[in-house]
């Protein structure tokens, strides 16, 4: 899924680094004045809104998640099996574990990408609503800018094959009004696929265009729009699909999107 | 005079400040700063107030939008975004402006812009746009008319919501005037910036650079031009000495004492510059702490005018009376010598630093001339100097400080171009510049490399070459692959005789053999071995070009290559694998026979002398791999041997022989499985079924899951097909109609395909129905109506073909197969009307005829389908009786398709085979020679040479002996 290969420049200040799950050999929590503190356990306290951290030497202290700029803890035991599951299709099987892990392990650094997998278990099983529901209430609880970027797009085509058309537009639209320049871009791109699968060609045409001249240096997603508003040109019978053909070919020679026009120039 | 009598008082204890130009990169007068004004349309268009974010990303996507080349898009993009923000008229007025030059509609836009009154936003942003547009294509006076207008709508500067605004048209309209050299009125739109308060350290800049115009319009000038012109540079000039003491002040002291020399006042200038040389110091000293500061100190200027003003002197001394005039002449040589080199040698990359050294050293030698002694700069400490000056800009250059790099070597370049180590550091000139993407700068001086050395002696040749390629590997790097093969071919225009020159040219031809441009690295392979017959690499370009060849489907022309191939390496694995292949290309040109023998020869090789051939592991690796696949073909060869008649069994046991050798000695192999096919095949030909039948059995049993295991039948077919005994093969094959139900409309279509091929219409017809079968299944129910279409074509059922493409359209009216079926329904329309005796039927026939082969040209992108669409244009036209229409179009495709592209190649030679007779036929001699030629050089070997040779041979005769027909002009359609 190309569109999951976004720059994460994006997600600098993200404090929980969902896609880069650190496996460290003792749980750890980082402050915001640059101590690393060791941990034999951290847990999250909903109430308080705060982390509740065992040392190693038995000592107990309750850190306020406005100190905390990053939480590392062990990988959970079920990872990996779930993830075997996920990569052999076994989501049924998956799911469950998935579940788990997501509600273990909420604002431990997991649970994003538990949440995430889960919504693609979901989608593997044809089940686009509950995929949808495995991630909203994790998107609406966890502030924007700390949720991973491929957590959010995984987001976005939930929302899409689940039917939620209003909920994601209203999601693209504050992200393209005020978002980091490579989200912006991204959210511009599922706009576009949006159109698109509401049959709306040239507002899906268009917001791809605007990926392409308007987001240049967001490399990762210049394949795809070029490719995407070739085949809308397609259907439209213009030929200047050709020169978009043509950049994609010359400029992104080593990308998928590339290998799949190639015989058609 | 005390220095500080002349820093105005109220200033005198301020502390000196530091300012670099306010606008990085446009250094005024003497800089490059031209804006490129019709790309900076958004910023004209910004209004000063807050503009919505939606609207300025807008905006900017609509510019872009045009310039992509979809205005159309661009304009939706506005009349949407004028819907959601109808106060952004404005913003896009620029845009919609644009949208109407773009198109070339000048006259257009002016009549909008006439339409809209100058005193609202709109206008006034609408008016600019398009003197901008006026300015890109040339028409400087419409566009000085409306900026003009523009600017005097606020003859006392603008209010202060439009100042910002404004200011930045107002700048750019004096680089315009600039760049067109129109100083009056570049001097006039400075004064307009300033009307629009800029910020103070703005202003400054600004007022700088309108003094140094006022100082260049005052010395074009006389009279009392100049004087008003020197008037207010003077002005200007205390105002800035008023702002306090940087290299603005600088400047001014430059200025003032340039009036006075172009007033005639020598000693006033010297006076000024001697007067400020403290304060000139200072700034010095301040700017020797700034990273390339010394570059814009004015004192190097200063100095230097002082050594013109001694230069100038010293002459005039020397001229009128040197022996009188001796002890000062020397006097003032020191001064003047030691201004020069002081500007050389402490202030390299200053614009003034070389002039300065090729003044010194002039001012020198002239002395030297007429009998001074001087002390001129002693070549060694010349060549010191430029050699830690060199030194100095590599270690920039290594460092990626390309523009302080760029600084150091263009200082000693432009003084000593043909100083030791001058040809590496134009080297490193051009890949600085490529860095910096200053690609017209980069070219220019590896054009001069080229130029200046490529007839020098061969080792300065040699380097000059080195670093045209470097150059080229730094496009390369950079990703331009265009500007880099374009060094390239400069590099070898200008030194063909290069050590490197074979290597680059093969290795452009690597280049585009990577990317699959099999026709394009042709030409470089063709280069090489014409061009460089005793270089190592003339052989590796000879397998190359032959690998070109054989991708390209032209193996009739990979054959010479490859017996040279083969004839010039040593034993080895490669000759193997070129024999090999030699083998394969006589084996795809039909030559059965000589392919046999090569094949036979490399079994015989590694039979007998396998050592020889390689000995190492890998090599045997190697070997092994060509001696299977030589040993299989061989057996195939000898099975499609049918002369003479008496010996087929003969050659059919060797076939058997040849195919179990290959399973004895490579039972693992993938061929096994054809080979066992054709085992069994062979004995049944033989009249042998029960050996055929234990073939096949061993087929089931040791390779279940090959294609020829999961339908016997069909691969008999193939087999018995492959032999040529295509009677014997449709016999077998159409068993599978008897039993239908026990094979899926996949394998029928497959079967169709294959029966044809063999050109078995009809049953390939029935092969297609059955395939049709799968309705639900687009996948094969396609390919077998195109497949049934094809048949009936072949098998002359015009009508059939007409109904059949008729019930695919219409069911799939977006098929891809749509330019095919076109071709299709065109050429059945045209046979139908050919056979129709109503006149009226006959043109309704002709027309769906022509509708369909227009249609399908809509559809058309490749070269390939293009020239079968002239080639099917052609047979319709015969088919009409047009037959002087008819050669025009195979002309068309003779002489104007690339017949090196392996998809035009196939219709070159159909238009070829039915287009030269029909020449020849209505006396068109010149033309068939002309078409018979172009064949020959384009396949030398092509199946039809022989065909072609005689109609060449013919046509020759003709002409010689017949009067000569006009040749006709072959109709060229873009």
């Amino acid at each position: 899924m190309n569109s999951g290969m976004i720059v994460k420049m994006a997600v600098l200040s993200v404090l929980v680094a969902g896609a880069a799950m650190t496996v460290a050999a003792q749980d750890s929590i980082l402050l915001t004045n640059g101590r690393k503190l060791a941990a034999r356990s951290i847990q999250w306290r909903e109430g308080e809104k705060a982390y509740r951290v065992e040392t190693p030497e038995g000592a107990i202290s309750t850190i306020p998640k406005a100190q905390v700029q990053r939480v590392d803890v062990k990988k959970p035991a079920d990872w990996d099996k779930a993830t075997a599951m996920m990569a052999a299709k076994q989501y049924a099987a998956a799911i469950p574990l998935l579940d788990g892990i997501a509600t273990s392990y909420r604002m431990l650094g997991w649970d994003g990408e538990a949440r995430r997998l889960l919504a693609n278990a979901y989608l593997g099983m044809k089940e686009p609503k509950k995929a949808a529901d495995a991630l909203e209430s994790y998107m609406e609880s966890m502030p924007k800018a700390e949720i991973p970027v491929e957590v959010t797009q995984t987001y976005w085509n939930v929302l899409l094959q689940a039917g939620r058309g209003a909920m994601l537009k209203k999601d693209l639209d504050e992200v393209i009004a005020s978002g980091p320049r490579p989200m912006v871009a991204a959210a511009m791109m599922m706009r576009g696929n949006m159109n698109r699968e509401g049959g709306q060609k040239e507002p899906a045409l268009l917001d791809y265009l605007r990926v392409v001249i308007l987001f240049e240096n967001i490399r990762e997603l210049q394949p795809e729009a070029l490719f995407k508003a070739a085949e809308i040109l397609d259907e439209l019978r213009d030929p200047r699909a050709d020169e978009l053909r043509k950049k994609l070919v010359q400029e992104y020679k080593d990308s998928e999107y590339a290998a799949k026009v190639s015989g058609k120039i | 005079m005390d220095n500080n009598q002349l820093i105005p008082s109220g200033i005198r204890d301020i502390k000196y400040r530091m300012k670099r130009s306010a606008r990085k990169g446009i250094p005024g007068l003497f800089g490059m700063g031209i804006v490129v004004v019709f790309m900076a349309f958004t910023a004209v268009a910004q209004a000063p107030q807050e503009v919505p974010q939606e609207v300025e990303q807008e905006v900017q996507f609509m510019a872009g939008l045009i310039d992509a080349g979809f205005p159309d898009y661009a304009n939706k993009v506005m009349e949407r975004l004028l819907l959601k923000f109808p106060d952004a008229k404005m913003h896009v007025a620029s845009v919609k402006i644009r949208l109407l030059t773009a198109g070339g509609k000048f006259d257009e836009a002016e009549k909008v812009i006439q339409s809209v009154s100058i005193d609202t936003e709109e206008g006034l942003a609408m008016r600019l746009a398009f003197a901008d547009a006026c300015y890109a294509v040339g028409q400087m006076q419409r566009a000085k008319m409306h900026y003009n207008a523009f600017f005097s709508k606020y003859p006392g500067g603008p209010p202060p919501a439009m100042q910002k605004f404004y200011g930045e048209a107002a700048y750019k309209f004096a680089q315009m005037l600039l760049f067109a050299q129109d100083l009056p009125g570049a001097v006039q739109a400075y004064r307009y910036v300033l009307l629009s308060k800029p910020e103070p350290d703005v202003e400054r800049t600004l007022m700088t650079e309108l003094a140094e115009l006022l100082l260049k319009l005052g010395e074009k000038s006389s009279g009392e031009q100049r004087k008003k012109c020197f008037e207010e540079c003077k002005a200007i000039a205390t105002k800035i000495q008023w702002g306090g003491v940087d290299v603005a002040f600088g400047k001014t002291v430059v200025m003032l004492a340039h009036i006075e020399l172009i007033n005639g006042k020598k000693a006033e200038a010297r006076k000024i510059i001697n007067d400020y040389m403290t304060i000139l110091q200072e700034i010095d000293n301040m700017l020797r702490d700034v990273p390339d500061g010394l570059r814009f100190s004015p004192m190097a200027q200063c100095r230097y005018m002082l050594a013109q003003m001694g230069d100038e002197e010293i002459r005039e001394m020397v001229e009128t009376n040197a022996q009188a005039n001796r002890d000062r002449i020397i006097d003032l040589a020191k001064q003047t010598l030691s201004h020069y080199y002081t500007v050389l040698l402490k202030y390299p990359a200053n614009s003034w630093a070389s002039s300065a050294g090729q003044k010194g050293d002039s001012l020198a030698t002239w002395l030297t001339d007429k009998g001074f002694s001087v002390g001129k700069l002693p070549k060694e400490k010349l060549a010191e100097v430029v050699d830690v000056l060199l030194k100095e800009a590599k270690v920039l250059f290594q460092q990626q400080d390309y523009k302080g790099a760029l600084g150091k070597y263009s200082a000693v370049i432009n003084t000593f171009p043909d100083i030791k180590g001058a040809i590496p550091a134009l080297g490193d000139m051009v890949r600085s510049y490529i860095q910096l993407q200053n690609f017209y700068a980069a070219d220019a001086i590896a054009g001069y490399l080229c130029e200046r050395y490529k007839k020098a002696s061969p080792d300065l040749a040699e380097e000059a070459g080195n670093m045209v390629l470097a150059a080229a590997a730094e496009y390369e790097s950079v990703g331009d692959k265009v500007r880099a093969a374009a060094l390239n071919e400069g590099f070898f225009e200008s030194f063909p005789t290069h050590k490197r020159a074979a290597i680059v040219v093969f290795r452009q031809g690597e280049t585009q053999f990577r990317a699959e441009n099999y026709a394009t690295a042709l030409k470089y392979y063709e280069q090489v071995m014409e061009k460089f017959p005793k270089e190592r690499i003339f052989v590796d370009a000879l397998s190359r070009a032959a690998q070109c060849h054989t991708q390209l489907g032209t193996h009739s022309n990979a054959v010479p290559l490859l017996a040279k191939h083969v004839e010039i390496l040593s034993p080895s694995p490669s000759q193997v694998s070129s024999r090999l292949r030699l083998a394969d290309a006589l084996r795809q040109t039909g030559q059965t026979i000589p392919a046999l023998n090569e094949y036979s020869r490399i079994v015989k090789q590694l039979t007998e002398e396998p050592d020889k051939y390689g000995s190492s592991p890998d090599d045997k690796a190697k070997n092994s791999k060509s001696m299977e696949l030589a040993q299989f073909w061989r057996a195939f060869c000898f099975s499609r041997i049918k002369e003479p008649a008496e010996q087929v069994p003969l050659y059919q046991t060797k076939a058997i022989e040849g195919f179990n050798q290959l399973l004895k000695d490579f039972p693992k192999s993938e061929l096994s499985a054809p080979a066992l096919s054709g085992v069994g095949t062979l004995y049944f030909l033989q009249g042998k079924p029960e050996e055929a039948e234990k073939a096949y059995s061993r087929l089931a049993r040791e390779f279940p899951d090959s294609p020829q295991a999961s339908n016997v039948t069909f691969a008999m077919f193939l087999s018995l097909k492959e032999i040529g005994q295509m009677d014997k093969a449709v016999v077998v094959v159409e068993k599978m109609l008897t039993d239908a139900a026990k094979y899926t409309p996949g394998q029928f279509l497959q079967a169709a395909v294959a029966i044809y091929e063999s050109k078995q219409y009809e049953t390939a017809a029935k092969f297609y129905r059955q395939a049709t079968k799968a309705v639900g299944q687009r996948a094969i129910w396609e390919p077998a109506m195109v497949g049934l279409a094809n048949s009936q074509a072949g098998a002359g059922d015009w009508p059939g073909v007409v109904k059949t493409i008729d019930e695919l359209m219409a069911k799939y009216p977006n098929s891809g197969f749509t330019v095919e079926c076109n071709f299709l329904l065109s050429r059945a329309h045209a046979e139908v009307a050919a056979k129709e005796q109503d006149a009226g039927k006959r043109e309704i026939a002709f027309n769906k005829a022509v509708a369909a082969i227009n249609q399908a040209r809509k559809f058309i992108r490749d070269a390939g389908l293009r020239a079968r669409a002239d080639y099917e244009t052609a047979r319709l036209q015969l088919l009409e009786g047009k037959k002087t229409d008819a050669m025009a179009s195979y002309l068309r495709i003779v002489l104007l398709a690339d017949a090196g592209d392996a998809k035009v190649a196939p219709w070159y030679e159909r238009a070829v085979e039915d287009g030269v007779p029909l020449m020849i036929s209505l006396e068109r001699y010149s033309d068939a020679l002309d078409g018979a030629e172009a064949y020959l050089k384009v396949f030398p070997q092509g199946r039809l040479m022989d065909q072609v040779r005689q109609w060449r041979d013919q046509a020759k005769v003709k002409l010689i002996t017949a009067q000569p027909a006009p040749a006709a002009a072959p109709e060229v359609k873009k």
